[in-house]
């Protein structure tokens, strides 16, 4: 292991003194364990601390350090009677983790975290009266999140309807859920689904109904893949190439690419992949005019275009 | 000697003290520092900086207002000390928790919760909060956040009351950062935007370049209450406002009720399809909004509204080589 640098056990030392310092005289385990530091560099460094002080160093100004039975005292460190306050990434990284935990469906919003994360945003000044720090994930039901979540950790099969948003179709599926998480404020359930015979990532707001079943699966060949997107292009996938006016250059800034070409008259040129016709259809249709088909079978613009309009039309 | 022995002599005194400290009183009251001057000047500038980037509130103050030039050095105990926030076992425990599970990305993000955590006391053991989290501690680091330098800053200057200054759709804004929030995938800084007068929202991916803190602390109050929502697409238009009245089918409603709102919601019908009547003051972006049901919603009303919908799917629905460019 690398030996910790002066600043890491600098900042480490400043929040060991004052906490040991406040509780009297607390055991050499505890205080290894609240700080996760071994013993034995925890002992060099409080050997160390014994010779600090302030001028003029004479033993009545140094800081007073007891070791004996397995126990710890700090005496005479009045300049360290407070840790350092947080800095601002430390104190957002601490709050939004918390608030993270806090807006999962089933948490208690009176609970030990919610007291916790209130009384930090006082000494924080971020106090929620007056503002502050504020997070919300995407909206699940909390029953099929619940469900997924206890299929998950039980090892059990789970039965889905999900509604897949790219190909705008309903299907029964079983899979074996793998792992439930969270990215960027979405929920998702990574597992093996049997209907594709394939590992799939699948949006816990679109599954609409989750039966956990009887039986048991082996569990995944080798660690989750940790893919976040849902959206995968891949070679086989068609390719289609749009020209696009300045309205619709949000294609070329949102969507994963095959490339962008500047062309005359403020044109983007921009190759997209997809076997997602659905995805393909909505994407066209907002662009509307101000998209124009280079490569690719225009009728998926035409046809879709059509189908919607019979519904305004009868 | 050991460096770490004179840093922590180092902070010791730069906190015990009453009055700034001179660079000479420095390198003779601190032990391990060189005799040399050069050798000293150069280690003090060496641990200032590291002090500083731990973030120690390390102040220079002019010693004599008539002298600019001669400068001191302390620590502000008021500003270096954190508040004890009074935190009970089981709160620490459960703090330690939610930083298990959730992964806070950016340059910064595992290391700043377990120094926070460090500085508040860790917590003896983690899982006695499990339950009172309603979550299993199970597969930790099930939840991920983007972070990054420009939330942290902004975070801070929050907190601190400071004015920032950033670049915004190509205009430079000076803000009195109010309130940060995370939705739909973002972070959002509510703040009040000098220039236009009034209270905005900024998505921070989209500043250009870097968020600024400068100015005082305590530059200004934040008001009370105030929505941090991000208003939807159709309703950033400078259109008069038009109550759009929208129909979904039942295996699309749910989330159609998500996007809209529950207070949208006119008439639940016996086949599971919702009614909405939603107030849009941009029509195009309702538009994009209703088009993502692809055939599983129509707009009813009100007749303009509806017409322009036909108008554009009549006009895709024509072959291209028909189509003459809008």
């Amino acid at each position: 292991m690398p030996k910790p640098s002066a600043e890491d056990r600098l900042g480490r030392l400043l929040a060991i003194v004052p906490w040991v310092a406040a509780h009297d005289g607390p055991e050499v385990a505890e205080v290894c364990r609240r700080f996760g530091v071994g013993e034995k560099e925890l002992l060099e460094d409080l050997e160390l601390l014994f010779m600090c002080g302030i001028h003029p160093f004479t033993p009545d100004v140094l800081i007073d350090v007891d070791v004996a039975e397995g126990r710890v005292w700090i005496r005479m460190a009045d300049y360290f009677r407070r840790p350092l306050r947080l800095s601002p990434q430390e104190g957002l990284a601490l709050l939004s983790a918390g608030s993270v935990l806090l807006s999962v469906p089933g948490a208690d919003a009176d609970g030990a975290l919610a007291t916790a994360l209130s009384k930090l945003e006082m000494v924080l000044g971020v106090g929620t009266d007056e503002g502050g720090l504020e997070v919300e994930l995407a909206r699940v039901t909390p029953t099929v999140l619940h469900a997924v979540r206890q299929a998950t950790a039980a090892g059990r099969k789970i039965d889905l309807d999900y509604y897949s948003f790219g190909r705008d179709g309903h299907s029964t599926r079983v899979v074996q859920p793998w792992r439930v998480f969270n990215a960027s404020g979405q929920w998702y359930l990574a597992g093996w689904c049997e209907l594709a015979r394939g590992e799939r990532l699948f949006r816990v707001d679109r599954i609409t109904r989750a039966e956990i079943t009887d039986s048991t699966f082996d569990p995944p060949p080798g660690p989750p893949s940790g893919a976040t997107d849902v959206y995968h292009p891949s070679p086989e996938d068609s390719r289609i190439v749009l020209d696009l006016d300045p309205p619709a250059h949000w294609i070329a800034e949102q969507y994963p690419n095959d490339g962008v070409e500047v062309r005359p008259h403020m044109v983007l040129r921009v190759a997209l992949r997809t076997s997602q016709l659905a995805w393909l259809e909505r994407l066209l249709l907002r662009a509307g005019p101000n998209a124009r088909m280079v490569e690719g079978d225009p009728t998926i613009t035409t046809r879709a275009a059509a189908r919607i309009l019979g519904r305004y039309r009868r | 000697m050991d460096r770490l022995e004179r840093l922590v002599n180092l902070v010791a005194a730069l906190i015990d003290t009453d009055h700034p400290l001179t660079r000479e009183q420095i390198h003779q009251r601190i032990e391990g520092y060189s005799d040399d001057p050069d050798a000293f000047r150069r280690n003090f500038e060496r641990d200032k900086e590291l002090l500083r980037q731990m973030g120690l509130p390390l102040g220079t103050e002019a010693l004599d207002p008539n002298h600019p030039e001669e400068v001191g050095y302390r620590i502000r105990r008021e500003e270096y000390e954190l508040p004890d926030p009074g935190l009970d076992e089981h709160e620490l425990a459960a703090l330690r928790l939610a930083s298990a599970a959730v992964q806070v990305d950016g340059t910064w993000g595992r290391e700043a919760t377990t120094r926070a955590l460090r500085k508040l006391g860790g917590a003896a053991t983690a899982g006695t909060a499990g339950s009172t989290t309603g979550a299993d501690a199970k597969g930790t680091g099930w939840a991920a956040l983007p972070g990054g330098d420009t939330v942290a800053a902004a975070f801070g200057a929050i907190a601190e009351c400071r004015r920032v200054h950033f670049t915004y759709r190509g205009e430079a804004r000076v803000v009195d950062p109010w309130r940060l929030s995370f939705r739909r995938g973002q972070w959002y800084l509510a703040g009040l935007d000098h220039h236009r007068g009034e209270e905005r929202l900024f998505r921070l991916d989209r500043l250009e370049g870097s968020l600024v803190v400068d100015g005082p602390p305590h530059a200004f109050t934040r008001p009370a209450g105030g929505d941090t929502t991000p208003r939807p697409a159709w309703r950033l238009g400078d259109d008069d406002e038009v109550m759009a009245v929208l129909l979904v089918d039942a295996d699309q409603a749910r989330w159609a009720v998500d996007a809209l709102g529950e207070e949208a919601v006119t008439e639940r019908r016996p086949d599971g399809s919702i009614l909405f009547h939603v107030g849009i003051t941009n029509p195009g972006a309702f538009r994009s909004f209703v088009l993502g049901f692809l055939d599983h919603a129509e707009i009813l009303g009100p007749s303009d509204l509806r017409d322009d919908m036909v108008a554009w799917l009549a006009f895709l629905a024509s072959p291209a080589t028909d189509r003459t460019r809008a």
